[in-house]
């Protein structure tokens, strides 16, 4: 059988679990929160824990929120991609990366932070305050 | 990872705090258009995320009708989990209650 990796000269792949994080434009009450500070926080966070990250450009969106009388509300979010080596997923990384969620969920007031790990949505709705957890 | 899936969904969940875990069907296998499908997915997610906390116990008995009945559905071709159906269930639930009350309201 043909060795891959030795045929590209590349190192054994180690990212196997996706990582995908997203990032809103807007906060709770459709009020701008600074989206580029937020994706280069998280490109760090990510690089710093799990050696590395892509974020992909916003796609423009729109839900109707039925709670404000069906006002629209438009959304460009932002996706942050990480392959993890599942050796780095640590208590010590997840408490890393929990901070930033919970920092982001709070401080950019949003209802809900989502981020995909492996097949599945983890939504995050109640923010740690700063200096406790 | 010697780890099974559910202690280690157990335990980012745990650690990161979520008050929500919902199991992807079809999830995307990473590709640019496949992202894109993912990000659809979550905003629908985003839509209806009003603070719930959907991690609910069920007895065992149901929950093992539950993945035999998701079992025959993924048989027939359907992306399917138990939790995806207990969550059919519950909002089918909730919903004939709702027309309950409507009507005798």
């Amino acid at each position: 059988m043909t060795d891959l990796h030795a045929d590209i000269g590349s190192n054994t792949p180690v990212g196997t679990l996706q990582f995908t994080l997203f990032i809103p434009s807007v906060d709770r009450d459709g009020q701008q929160i600074g989206q580029d500070g937020w994706v280069e926080q998280a490109l760090r966070t990510f690089g710093a824990l799990f050696r590395g990250a892509t974020a992909f450009p916003p796609g423009r969106g729109v839900w109707r929120d039925d709670d404000r009388g069906g006002t629209l509300v438009f959304d460009d979010t932002v996706m942050v991609t990480s392959y993890v080596d599942p050796a780095l997923v640590t208590d010590t990384t997840l408490a890393q990366l929990r901070a930033f969620l919970h920092c982001m969920g709070r401080d950019a007031r949003q209802g809900e932070i989502g981020i995909v790990i492996d097949g599945q949505y983890h939504g995050v709705t109640e923010y740690d305050q700063p200096g406790g957890s | 990872m010697s780890e099974t899936d559910q202690n280690f969904a157990d335990r980012i969940s745990k650690t990161l705090g979520s008050s929500r875990v919902v199991d992807l069907p079809c999830l995307p296998s990473g590709g640019p258009l496949d992202l894109l499908h993912l990000r659809s997915m979550v905003a629908e997610l985003r839509q209806g995320s009003a603070a719930v906390d959907c991690r609910l116990q069920v007895s065992a008995e149901s929950w093992r009708e539950l993945e035999a009945l998701a079992a025959e559905l993924r048989a027939e071709g359907e992306e399917v989990t138990p939790t995806i159906l207990a969550r059919l269930l519950l909002e089918r639930g909730v919903e004939a209650l709702r027309e309950s009350r409507r009507q005798t309201g």
